[in-house]
């Protein structure tokens, strides 16, 4: 009867033990299983995200790819219309109103401008002027407004990328150079892309003003830095690093690198 | 001693409704917990003094036992996040009810104790703990499952009902031959109830509109 009654105890303390157990284990597998669907949120936040940035871009492409189309072919016809009833204007006439030919003259500059304007849009010209060449470009028309001394620097053996990459990064450059136009009040301005085994480094420098960097890091500053923000965006999504240097009076730099297959 | 020890559980779920009244806007599964307790409470009164004037409390147990299998099933189906789990709660509860009916009639549970039949009950309530561990490791809510209520009501039900599932077949085999044996179960039980109640009391104390 005791040797029954003593069984029964050792099983009901057997018993809360391993019940005991049992919770233990479960909260320890809990914290794991817990840890694990954080880090599946954060990805699936991640994707969410990138596919956002993504759609985004694309509009943003095709907005600008409309524009582009429209400027070439509407405004640009237009104005190459008005130019030409100019051009036939002064034939007529013999030394002709200086009006008119200084008109001749804006009408073809603005005609030149719009062109560039319409390449610097366009997707495709940038798909096929390639990388290099679009920041050439876009340097040129820099130059040619007489703000400031543009140069080029290019490192490496240069060669092309996936197209899609090579668009990305041209649109962060064209941010970067239109935001020094902008506030830098600089006078000179280098990019330096240097072509490395395994990265693209692209190095944009202006002696402008500087910008304070510090709202960046603030959430009570939301609205500052949205360009820069957006860049840093852009870059993550196709796996470049994006950063950024600035001192008060002593101009900004910015630094892209992408690794390249 | 008997009355003494009731009082003392009694006065742990008093507590525990006082608290739960004065938390806003609980949860479903929370607020069946509290009509839970409600009924346990004016179960427990009833059941006492139904020993003391008629000498025998069978019947009331017979009738809560039924009712108490539902509420804990509505408990449970408000906590799950999968639907296969609640489907599976269902199954689990029809089975269950069916089952305890049976014993009912088998052991003329309205007269005397339906060991079989709180066994079988036992059986599904941790059935339920479990689903509901398996539901949280699937779909985990909070980075620490301690700060959340329904983990203490859970952990209370799955201890005092395992223990159940064994003292209750422990009843069955050693009432007719052992009753010193048996003696030996009841502080075990009369722990596990503690500490169910005691779990769902806390669970009432660190609930802060949190539903899990």
């Amino acid at each position: 009867m005791e040797s029954e009654v003593s069984k029964i105890i050792i099983t009901g303390i057997l018993l809360v033990g391993l019940l005991a157990f049992f919770i233990i284990w479960f909260v320890i597998m809990y914290r794991r299983s817990y840890t694990r669907y954080e880090k599946e949120k954060e990805i699936l936040q991640l994707r969410f995200q990138e596919t956002i940035l993504q759609t985004q871009l694309e509009i943003q492409e095709q907005t600008l790819k409309t524009i582009s189309q429209e400027i070439h072919d509407n405004i640009g016809q237009t104005l190459s219309l008005a130019k030409l009833n100019l051009a036939l204007e002064e034939e007529e006439q013999a030394g002709a109103n200086i009006k008119i030919v200084s008109s001749h003259r804006l009408v073809s500059k603005a005609i030149q401008d719009l062109r560039d304007l319409s390449r610097s849009l366009n997707t495709d010209y940038v798909a096929e002027m390639g990388l290099i060449r679009s920041i050439e470009y876009e340097l040129e028309m820099i130059s040619k407004t007489g703000i400031m001394k543009t140069s080029l620097q290019v490192e490496g053996l240069q060669r092309r990328m996936e197209g899609q990459k090579e668009l990305i990064l041209f649109r962060i450059v064209q941010e970067s150079l239109n935001n020094i136009i902008k506030h830098a009040g600089a006078t000179t301005l280098t990019v330096a892309a240097n072509y490395q085994p395994h990265e693209l480094q692209i190095v944009i420098e202006d002696n402008g003003k500087g910008v304070d960097l510090s709202p960046l890091n603030e959430n009570d500053n939301p609205g500052f830095g949205l360009g820069i923000r957006n860049m840093h965006n852009r870059a993550r999504l196709i796996g470049a690093e994006f950063s950024m240097n600035s001192t008060i009076g002593r101009g900004t730099t910015v630094t892209i690198k992408l690794p390249v297959e | 001693m008997w009355l003494a020890k009731r009082i003392l559980y009694l006065a742990i779920i008093l507590l525990a409704i006082i608290l739960a009244r004065y938390k806003k806007k609980l949860p479903t599964n929370l607020a069946w917990v509290y009509n839970l307790l409600i009924i346990t409470f004016g179960m427990e009164i009833c059941a006492i003094s139904s020993a003391y004037v008629f000498k025998n409390n069978s019947f009331i147990y017979m009738v809560f036992g039924i009712v108490q299998i539902l509420m804990i099933y509505l408990i449970y189906s408000f906590s799950f996040i999968s639907s296969k789990h609640r489907q599976l709660a269902s199954i689990c509860t029809t089975a269950c009810l069916v089952a305890v009916v049976v014993t009912i009639f088998l052991n003329k549970a309205w007269i005397q104790v339906n060991s079989e039949g709180n066994a079988f009950k036992s059986l599904f309530v941790v059935l339920l703990c479990l689903l509901l561990f398996t539901d949280w490791l699937k779909y985990p809510r909070n980075v620490s499952i301690i700060t959340e209520p329904m983990f203490w009501i859970n952990t209370g039900f799955f201890l005092f009902f395992s223990i159940n599932i064994f003292f209750w077949i422990g009843y069955n085999f050693l009432s007719k031959s052992n009753m010193a044996a048996l003696r030996q179960l009841e502080p075990l039980q009369y722990s596990s109830n503690l500490y169910l109640y005691s779990c769902i009391l806390y669970s009432f104390v660190i609930y802060k509109n949190k539903n899990i």
